[in-house]
């Protein structure tokens, strides 16, 4: 007969050590208390874990050691990076063999309450690692050029306006920031803040989604509420809005007039104080000529209008930008602070940056990450340009490869044979072992060969 | 000592041979259908199992085994010959369980299968098969971005690759996921190409009863993703409307289920890949502009592996060597007149291709060698041509070179006012060859 409690089926890990107390296998289910990896685990022993147990203490050395089960043993656990395990555990020993009482190593079952069995202390809890956008206020918009400066002191006059406003610019150019930044700024910050982008959402879900929907609307409807009702006395951000259908624009303008709506299906209005921050990635001009956005409400967001200029058209704000994404992401690594070397700034302020603050601030983290050096040169971040490098920055436009190759007055394909050879020639000039010739050349050490075999065939 | 061999599969069974936990490498060789055989009994994995079976053995006889062979026959129909050791776990005198270290090899008629195995134990709990260790090569631009990888995996940040088929893109995004602190968490893969738009919004986000037809609640991708990492294939076959969706949902880290308006806060780190140059395909309107600089914070390019300098080798004689030991056969890796074949083939498969000749070779060769016999045609064909036809990588000789003809030939076109007689004889070759070299530009 088996008994019941052999071993408890909801275990939540496993420790296996061998007869010197080395982890030989585990299976845990955070293993991210220790902060260490399983071939960092595989061949501890345990008390170069837990700060709190030794050779004598710990349940699975004793079990090596003394040969000694532990049944249902309740234990905290402090690990070496100051983390607490609340825990319960089965110890048991793995034979060799039984009949000498020679033992191979110990098995561990543990058990904890998901969730409160693991407790950090003095560290710093992972998702708290606040989102800068979430809190950005006015001040925190970089930016010394007219327009930007502009729209600060306009912006900070009207932060506790209840009046829609309307955010215009390309993508990338700081819209939700702006509109985060309003909302923080003013009184409506205690306040919700909802976020939706109209362009994702298909139109009968979006109403629904917007102003919420009664029982009985329609077969198995479930009352829900919309997002109006959720931004209640906070702001929402309606973000794309020229992407909504028209018939939904028509209905947020008239809640915007009526200050009220009424759930999809409801009899009743709700009476609302919601700040609408719309915002569209076209600017006003190009909003005008097409018919996406209904005049009427156009008419009705743009009395409080914001345009944000595009990146390129920021002149130094692009540097200043830059050294912030910087300085951010020297804080958040933990190293010190790079610099971008003078090519790379003058590339900066010459390249048109058609993803804006957005693809400076990627260009930014993502030639950070993985560098290991302070100053950032061209070459660091030419693979993430190699579009705009690639053109007249490296070699000749297509025009003057064409003009060289009339004035050779040579078919196209002898011209074409005696520029490569040129260049393998040139590249064996250069160099003085075949594979570094072909490392230049971007071919491998055989194929280079072959094509020497060639040409030495060919002067024959 | 326990587990001397230094085997990859673990199994903890009861004295009734019920599976308590297993950490094996490919469940599906021995279930079809089975992420995890935890929970079955031995029964229900061998059709001829006896109590001689060492799990079972060492319980009784309350001695372990320190080095067991033994050929067992799978449900499948199987013939698979196991090696390990195996010990008893000892409760007030009794044994209530035992413990087996094991490896299996793989019957040479089912080496496709090889392709489903999780080498590292613990990582593969995660739904992973690749670590970073993994990534082999002896190319500078490899070993660069293998450096790197690691410095990447400590933060959260999105991560964009762009390689062509078969270059690793799966490969690089479970080894970014098994350095990061996420290694324990899920790594779920989704191919957006491979399934229908209108029923991949409901699995990436998930839906709601009533939400349409049939709908009923069900968690989406991006919630069953939750602390580890999603990565999205192909991510330039969605429409722009969900491209759009997934770029909200990156921004705000927050997700909606269809038909509800209740958010989900979400923890996922998302790598998206594509296997089209990115900025093309930003330029036909196929893929949203700020998705892409939204999701390339970190951006890895993908080498071709013809392009991998000495890689062509390095990895064949890696696979030769890797079947070798799944199968514990001794078949040599291919003469040199082969592998000079391979160095001079384009590899438009990259090293999927590579792996996929091999397997195909291991499966002819007769006996000890792969020769070039066990070679598909249509390689030894092509390697004649000296890498006529196959794209090289830019900056490299062939691709300038390529780059040059290009240009000259498109300019002579439009100054020919895009007439083909007169483009042809202006550059002195063929009207066929000159249509077939604008038809490939034009692609």
């Amino acid at each position: 007969m088996k008994s019941k409690a052999d071993i408890q089926e909801n275990f939540q890990d496993i420790l296996l050590v061998d007869e010197e107390g080395k982890i030989e296998y585990f299976k845990i289910k955070a293993p991210d208390y220790f902060d260490l990896y399983p071939e960092d685990l595989i061949g501890k022993k345990i008390p170069q874990l837990y700060s709190n147990l030794d050779e004598e203490t710990s349940t699975l050395m004793r079990a090596i050691k003394y040969g000694e089960e532990k049944l249902d043993f309740a234990q905290e656990l402090y690990t070496m990076g100051g983390k607490v395990v609340t825990q319960r555990s089965d110890t048991f020993c793995v034979m060799d063999d039984s009949e000498t009482g020679k033992v191979a190593g110990a098995v561990e079952f543990a058990y904890y309450d998901p969730g409160k069995g693991v407790l950090s202390r003095g560290m710093q809890d992972e998702s708290s690692r606040s989102d800068a956008m979430e809190k950005v206020k006015l001040d925190d918009i970089i930016g010394q050029c007219h327009a930007i400066l502009n729209v600060k002191k306009k912006a900070a006059r009207i932060v506790d306006l209840q009046s829609p406003i309307l955010i215009t610019g390309h993508t990338g150019t700081g819209k939700e920031m702006l509109a985060r930044a309003i909302h923080n700024s003013g009184e409506r910050s205690k306040e919700p803040f909802i976020y939706l982008n109209c362009s994702a959402i298909p139109e009968n879900i979006l109403e629904a989604m917007l102003f919420g929907i009664k029982p009985g609307s329609f077969t198995d409807a479930v009352e829900k509420d919309g997002l109006f009702k959720m931004a209640d006395r906070g702001t929402l951000f309606l973000d794309e809005i020229d992407s909504a259908p028209l018939s939904v624009q028509g209905k947020i303008l008239k809640a915007i007039e009526d200050k009220r709506i009424r759930p999809i299906g409801g009899t009743e209005e709700i009476f609302l104080d919601v700040r609408i921050i719309a915002s569209c990635s076209r600017t006003l001009a190009e909003l005008m000529s097409s018919n996406t956005l209904r005049q009427d409400l156009y008419f009705r967001l743009a009395v409080l209008q914001f345009e944000l200029p595009p990146l390129r058209d920021r002149g130094d704000d692009i540097e200043l930008i830059a050294d912030h994404y910087l300085n951010v992401y020297a804080e958040g690594s933990g190293r010190p602070v790079k610099t971008l070397a003078p090519e790379v700034r003058d590339f900066f302020s010459r390249y048109s940056w058609p993803g804006n603050v957005r693809e400076l601030k990627n260009t930014i983290e993502g030639t950070c990450r993985g560098l290991r050096k302070d100053v950032i040169n061209m070459s660091d971040i030419r693979v993430r340009f190699s579009q705009s490098c690639s053109g007249p920055v490296d070699g000749k436009t297509a025009a003057a490869e064409w003009e060289d190759y009339q004035a050779s007055g040579m078919p196209l394909k002898q011209y074409l044979k005696e520029t490569e050879e040129g260049s393998i020639k040139e590249a064996m000039r250069q160099t003085s072992t075949m594979a570094e010739a072909a490392s230049i050349l971007g071919i491998s050490p055989q194929l280079l060969r072959h094509k020497l075999e060639k040409m030495q065939k060919s002067e024959k | 000592m326990l587990n001397k061999g230094n085997y990859k599969d673990f199994l903890l069974v009861d004295t009734e041979g019920r599976i308590i936990w297993a950490d094996i490498g490919n469940p599906q060789y021995f279930k079809v259908g089975l992420t995890s055989i935890t929970g079955l009994n031995l029964r229900d994995i061998y059709s001829d199992i006896d109590n001689d079976y060492p799990l079972l053995q060492v319980m009784r006889t309350g001695k372990a085994i320190e080095k067991f062979e033994i050929d067992m026959t799978t449900h499948r129909g199987i013939k698979v010959r196991k090696t390990g050791c195996a010990y008893p776990i000892f409760k007030t005198g009794r044994a209530i369980a035992a413990i087996e270290f094991g490896d299996f090899f793989y019957d040479r008629n089912h080496i496709g299968d090889i392709e489903g195995h999780s080498e590292h134990m613990i990582y593969r709990g995660n739904n992973t098969k690749y670590v970073i260790d993994d990534i082999i090569t002896g190319d500078p631009q490899m070993i660069a971005l293998k450096k790197k990888i690691e410095d990447y995996a400590i933060t959260d940040s999105t991560v964009f690759i762009y390689g062509e088929t078969g270059t690793g893109k799966e490969l690089i995004a479970q080894a970014l996921h098994n350095c990061s602190r996420r290694y324990y968490r899920k790594f779920i893969s989704q191919n957006c190409g491979a399934i229908p738009e209108n029923l991949l919004e409901g699995i990436l986000f998930g839906t709601t009863k009533g939400s349409f037809t049939g709908a009923e609640d069900k968690p989406g991708l991006f919630e069953l993703a939750e602390g580890g990492t999603l990565f999205l294939d192909e991510i330039n076959s969605l429409s722009i409307n969900l491209q759009t969706k997934i770029l909200q949902s990156v921004e705000s880290k927050v997700t909606r289920r269809i038909g509800s308006s209740r958010e989900i806060k979400g923890n996922v780190r998302i790598i998206a890949a594509t296997n089209e140059e990115p900025a093309d395909l930003i330029r036909q309107g196929r893929m949203k502009e700020d998705l892409y600089y939204r999701l390339a914070v970190i951006y890895i390019r993908l080498p071709r592996l013809a392009e991998r300098d000495g890689d062509i080798r390095k990895l064949t004689n890696y696979f030769v060597d890797y079947f070798n030991k799944r199968m514990n056969s001794r078949i040599l890796p291919p003469e040199e007149e082969v592998m000079r074949i391979f160095e001079n083939y384009s590899w438009p498969g990259n090293v999927r291709e590579l792996r996929n000749v091999l397997e195909g070779a291991f499966a002819f060769a007769d006996d000890e060698k792969i020769t070039i016999d066990d070679i598909p045609d249509y390689i030894l064909q092509s390697a004649g041509m000296e890498n006529e036809g196959s794209r090289k990588a830019s900056g490299s000789l062939s691709a300038n070179m390529q780059e040059l003809e290009r240009n000259i030939i498109m300019t002579q076109y439009e100054k020919d006012g895009r007439k083909l007689t007169a483009t042809a004889k202006d550059l002195g070759i063929t009207k066929q060859l000159l249509r077939y070299k604008l038809d490939r530009y034009e692609k």
